[in-house]
């Protein structure tokens, strides 16, 4: 059967470069957004097909899976990379902005593996979500956003053993600094020391995060509930 | 399975390559466009099968050296050898390694010495070698191939266990040492696969993994090949230091 992607943060910063390298593999796929029309249009005209969708809310997570399947497009392939970027230190942290944060990176994939998974048995599928590094080392993350990631890693290793025996392979890559992107919101003293102490001496880029989440996604056969830091050696 | 190009022309060295998971990354690799060369210790018709299966996935010469990994004089030779036909050396995989089924009362220290020596020094070795061309070059991939199991509390062999966790420690160091010349190092950890110890492990230990793991079955070969390709090949450029399992979620 030909593969069928879903993108959830298909405008952001590594998104478009996922989007991109589909494109290049000849795998169709969807894409989610929220904010960004001016992207979203872009990526629709390059051939994706794009949907608008608040990812705090559970129903609209639920209702993209329901929308593929009506259109006989459910996905095989489910990447996971958009974030609520809106992060606060420690002081600043409010429940709202927690919620958000959680809401986003880590229950939207769950709602959206629930909903994908009965759908995928005896056709098997690849689920990657991304985190940042401080899902697998100790790095300066923000409380909020940290604690979500980590989380993702709870939910990679759980649901790798849970989906593992009808055929779904789920990992997790745990992103290091990039060249835009939400690593900008990071701040230039964590990309100071990440180029300083990271065993490359760089940041790295979307498109070097891309080849990676699209290899496992696409021809990963074996390798499933695995925390991978793509991060130039930290 | 189609002809891929991602590693056209590359320069590649497998250590123990003449069997199971070593052959068939030299396969893949040969599959890939890539030039592959291997070692192996012992059978000499093992090694010629490994190099009519790499010839037939490639289109190019195939070398096979014989001799331990944990003879510096064999090593250094072999390095020379490649270095000298092929102008340098883009991959190494340190995949050679031992094991004995022991209980760790009738582990003699000779037995640890050996384990240690092939699966840890030899790698050490390799990796010395290796570098000199990769520095020259500022580029390059190792691969280190780990073991099932690591950094939880398994059954295993405790001289292997340690050799493989002694391993691990080895990539990460020396990533960092040499990333700032371009050159990435990892290690792959291969569940039980269809072949090698997937086939000589206590039948006990083998039916617990299909029962415990994930996919219900041992990995095959060329998956966990194909996952080395990607892992030496132009397309990681970013991940470094990592020890990724390959092991259906085990």
């Amino acid at each position: 059967m030909s593969r069928q992607a879903l993108v959830l943060g298909g405008t952001g910063h590594v998104g478009g470069a996922v989007l991109a390298g589909l494109a290049r593999a000849g795998v169709p796929a969807w894409f989610t957004y929220h904010r960004n029309e001016t992207r979203a249009a872009d990526l629709a005209e390059a051939g994706h097909r794009a949907s608008c969708v608040d990812l705090r809310q559970p129903e609209s997570v639920r209702g993209v899976i329901a929308e593929m399947a009506d259109a006989g497009a459910t996905p095989d392939v489910l990447i996971h990379c958009a974030a609520h970027t809106d992060w606060q230190e420690l002081a600043d942290i409010d429940v709202d902005g927690w919620d958000a944060v959680h809401a986003v990176a880590l229950r939207a994939p769950f709602l959206a593996i629930q909903a994908l998974a009965p759908r995928l048995v005896g056709r098997g599928g690849d689920i990657v979500l991304c985190a940042g590094l401080s899902a697998a080392k100790m790095v300066p993350a923000h409380p909020h956003a940290a604690a979500a990631h980590a989380g993702l890693a709870g939910l990679t290793r759980s649901l790798a053993r849970a989906l593992g025996p009808v055929h779904i392979r789920i990992n997790l890559v745990a992103l290091g600094i990039l060249d835009g992107g939400t690593s900008d919101r990071i701040g230039e003293a964590f990309a100071r020391d990440h180029r300083r102490f990271s065993a490359l001496g760089r940041t790295g880029t979307a498109s070097e995060v891309a080849e990676a989440i699209l290899w496992l996604a696409l021809a990963n056969r074996y390798a499933s509930g695995a925390v991978i830091p793509i991060a130039g050696g930290i | 399975m189609s002809k891929n190009t991602d590693l056209d022309g590359k320069r590649c060295l497998v250590t123990g390559g003449s069997r199971n998971l070593g052959r068939a990354i030299g396969v893949a690799l040969a599959r890939a466009g890539a030039r592959v060369a291997f070692t192996y210790s012992a059978t000499d018709s093992d090694a010629d099968t490994a190099k009519e299966a790499i010839a037939a996935a490639g289109n190019g010469e195939v070398f096979a050296y014989k001799g331990s990994v944990a003879d510096g004089v064999h090593v250094d030779a072999t390095v020379r050898a490649v270095v000298a036909a092929w102008g340098g050396l883009d991959v190494l995989v340190n995949n050679a390694a031992i094991t004995q089924i022991l209980p760790v009362a009738l582990v003699e220290e000779s037995d640890w010495d050996h384990v240690m020596a092939v699966n840890v020094k030899g790698a050490y070795l390799f990796a010395r070698a290796a570098l000199r061309p990769m520095i020259k070059a500022r580029s390059g991939h190792i691969l280190n191939i780990g073991a099932f199991g690591e950094g939880r509390v398994v059954h295993a062999p405790v001289h292997y266990a340690a050799s493989k966790a002694a391993l691990a420690g080895f990539t990460d160091a020396l990533a960092r040492d040499v990333g700032r010349y371009g050159i990435l190092v990892n290690l792959l950890s291969p569940g039980l696969l269809d072949r090698g110890l997937g086939q000589t492990a206590p039948t006990a230990r083998l039916a617990e993994y299909l029962e415990q793991n994930p996919a219900r079955r041992f990995g095959a070969v060329e998956e966990v090949a194909e996952m080395a390709v990607w892992m030496v090949s132009p397309r990681n450029t970013f991940m470094t230091g990592v020890h990724l399992p390959v092991d259906g979620g085990a």
